[in-house]
């Protein structure tokens, strides 16, 4: 709310120059891919993420589901600059190898965020999960369905606006991350693809290179955009995860 | 009659596929996973073993960025613990919150979804504002940057405080007050000892975050002209200008090595802690 407070009174005050409107402009590109890298994210990730919730808390044996859950928290506890790195060692010349034109950075970008995506559904289903009740499991089983079916035919429907909540979560996570994808580009760049920037990593390089009055501005008002769409995803989820922390 | 069950049969066979189908599905997404992090820990672990041993031969550069990092957190980390036990009391207990508590609970549902960035560019038109506000920023960067991680961290901060109050049976509470205890007292004297490794554990957790945390303290840092960066900052700057083929900056895998052990090192301390607390109430692991 704070942050919110200061950005809608730099944006105010400054941003409907005419330097800020053509920073706005541009912004208007950059914003478009962010959404379309995010939504990508979103879907990749999220389903990889609902998957493995799925495997580890319904389907797999204990020393799997320990090993999934173990994976899915380090991917969790990774920092952002970790995932850049990981970006630039080996997503960046991976796709510098194979040129696809036009798509080269929004793959790049997508496959990096749907790593991050991973973790957030992941957590969130898993607890959608365990909040099954047990009476919906052995009502499934005394009617002789079994385990792969009740989790198919009975558990999966059960949770499906749970689900979208959760995927809307890997959403908000993706598109406001900077760090990793300003990393990726800049060793995208480094390997002669023409540059690309999300908005949040837009930002960040911005901030990070003398930004002059109007584009304070712009970078207020792209903030204040992203702030926007997070905070709408974080009440949506909210909504369906009384009292869990998913970011 | 013969129709309608060869089409119950067919029905139920492409049902018993999409179990099988979506169960195989569900299978793979966790065997990719698991095989991510295992490639991940793997180059992780040896380059940054190699990097550690040019690192040592070249003269560190980790261990001033290390020390930068902790004496931001150990400034960071008291403040935003101050002022998030106080929100997530006013949340958690309606009794001593009121009306604060529950505008709290409605700012909590979407602060922890607030990205660092947005944080990051709240800071800069802060330090930015005003030549007096620029001038302080520049002669406390740390504190600067500080304020900044803290005011990050604050929200998911008491959301997870907030939970671990919450977490603190309902009928101690209400076993104090009919022993004539006020809110104040029960809370004091009984929340607080039971929710005391829960408070650890999320104090942990947080410090893992606001370790690996780049964006906003590299934007302070970068509006207040601070020369030595904490570590993430540092591994930010050595990848992003030694990007290119051949030459992903050197000594970053190390760099990144630590910063990964540091963090996994305080979350399976936080996970412990919650496990501890967790098994004497019975509740699942």
């Amino acid at each position: 709310m704070a942050a919110a407070a200061v950005l809608l009174t730099v944006v105010i005050s400054g941003a409907l120059s005419s330097h800020a409107l053509r920073g706005a402009d541009g912004l208007a590109t950059t914003a478009l891919f962010t959404m379309g890298v995010a939504a990508a994210a979103a879907v990749i990730g999220g389903s990889l993420g609902i998957g493995c919730a799925f495997a580890a808390q319904e389907l797999a044996p204990s020393v799997v589901r320990r090993a999934i859950e173990a994976a899915v928290a380090f991917l969790g506890a990774m920092p952002a600059v970790a995932f850049g790195w990981f970006a630039a060692v080996a997503v960046a010349p991976f796709v510098a190898a194979r040129p696809m034109g036009s798509a080269t950075q929004f793959a790049a970008a997508t496959a990096v965020l749907t790593v991050m995506v991973i973790p957030t559904t992941c957590a969130l289903v898993t607890r959608a999960l365990r909040r099954v009740p047990a009476a919906t499991r052995h009502a499934s089983a005394a009617a002789g369905a079994s385990r792969l079916q009740t989790t198919a035919l009975v558990i999966l429907p059960s949770l499906r606006r749970r689900i979208g909540a959760a995927a809307l979560a890997g959403f908000a996570r993706a598109i406001g991350e900077a760090t990793a994808l300003q990393i990726l580009f800049a060793s995208l760049a480094a390997y002669g693809i023409a540059p690309a920037a999300t908005t949040a990593s837009w930002i960040f390089a911005a901030a990070t290179s003398a930004p002059t009055a109007g584009t304070a501005a712009a970078l207020s008002l792209a903030a204040l955009a992203l702030l926007a769409i997070a905070a709408g995803c974080g009440f949506v989820v909210a909504r369906e995860y009384r009292g869990a922390q998913w970011a | 009659m013969g129709v309608s069950s060869a089409a119950l049969a067919r029905e139920s066979s492409a049902r018993v596929q999409s179990s099988l189908a979506g169960g195989l599905t569900a299978w793979l997404c966790g065997v990719f996973a698991i095989a991510l992090a295992a490639a991940m820990i793997a180059l992780l672990a040896r380059a940054g073993w190699a990097d550690i041993a040019t690192e040592t031969v070249n003269g560190s550069q980790i261990i001033p960025s290390l020390e930068w990092s902790l004496a931001l957190i150990s400034l960071a980390l008291p403040l935003a613990a101050l002022v998030a036990i106080g929100a997530a009391v006013a949340a958690a207990e309606p009794a001593l919150g009121g009306r604060a508590g529950r505008l709290l609970n409605v700012a909590l549902r979407a602060g922890p979804a607030v990205p660092g960035i947005v944080i990051g560019i709240a800071a800069l038109a802060i330090v930015t504002a005003d030549a007096q506000i620029a001038n302080a920023a520049r002669l406390h960067p740390v504190l600067s940057a500080a304020l900044a991680l803290a005011a990050l961290n604050l929200p998911i901060m008491s959301a997870r405080l907030r939970t671990v109050f919450r977490g603190v049976p309902l009928v101690w509470r209400v076993a104090a007050a009919a022993s004539g205890a006020t809110p104040g007292v029960a809370f004091a004297r009984i929340v607080m000892p039971r929710a005391w490794p829960g408070i650890v554990a999320v104090l942990l957790n947080t410090a893992g975050q606001m370790l690996g945390e780049t964006a906003v303290i590299a934007i302070v840092l970068f509006a207040t002209n601070r020369a030595q960066p904490p570590l993430p900052v540092y591994l930010w700057e050595m990848v992003t200008h030694g990007a290119g083929p051949g030459s992903t900056g050197p000594v970053a895998a190390a760099e990144a090595l630590v910063l990964v052990v540091a963090i996994a090192a305080l979350r399976l301390t936080s996970r412990a802690l919650l496990g501890s607390r967790r098994r004497p109430q019975g509740a699942p692991a």
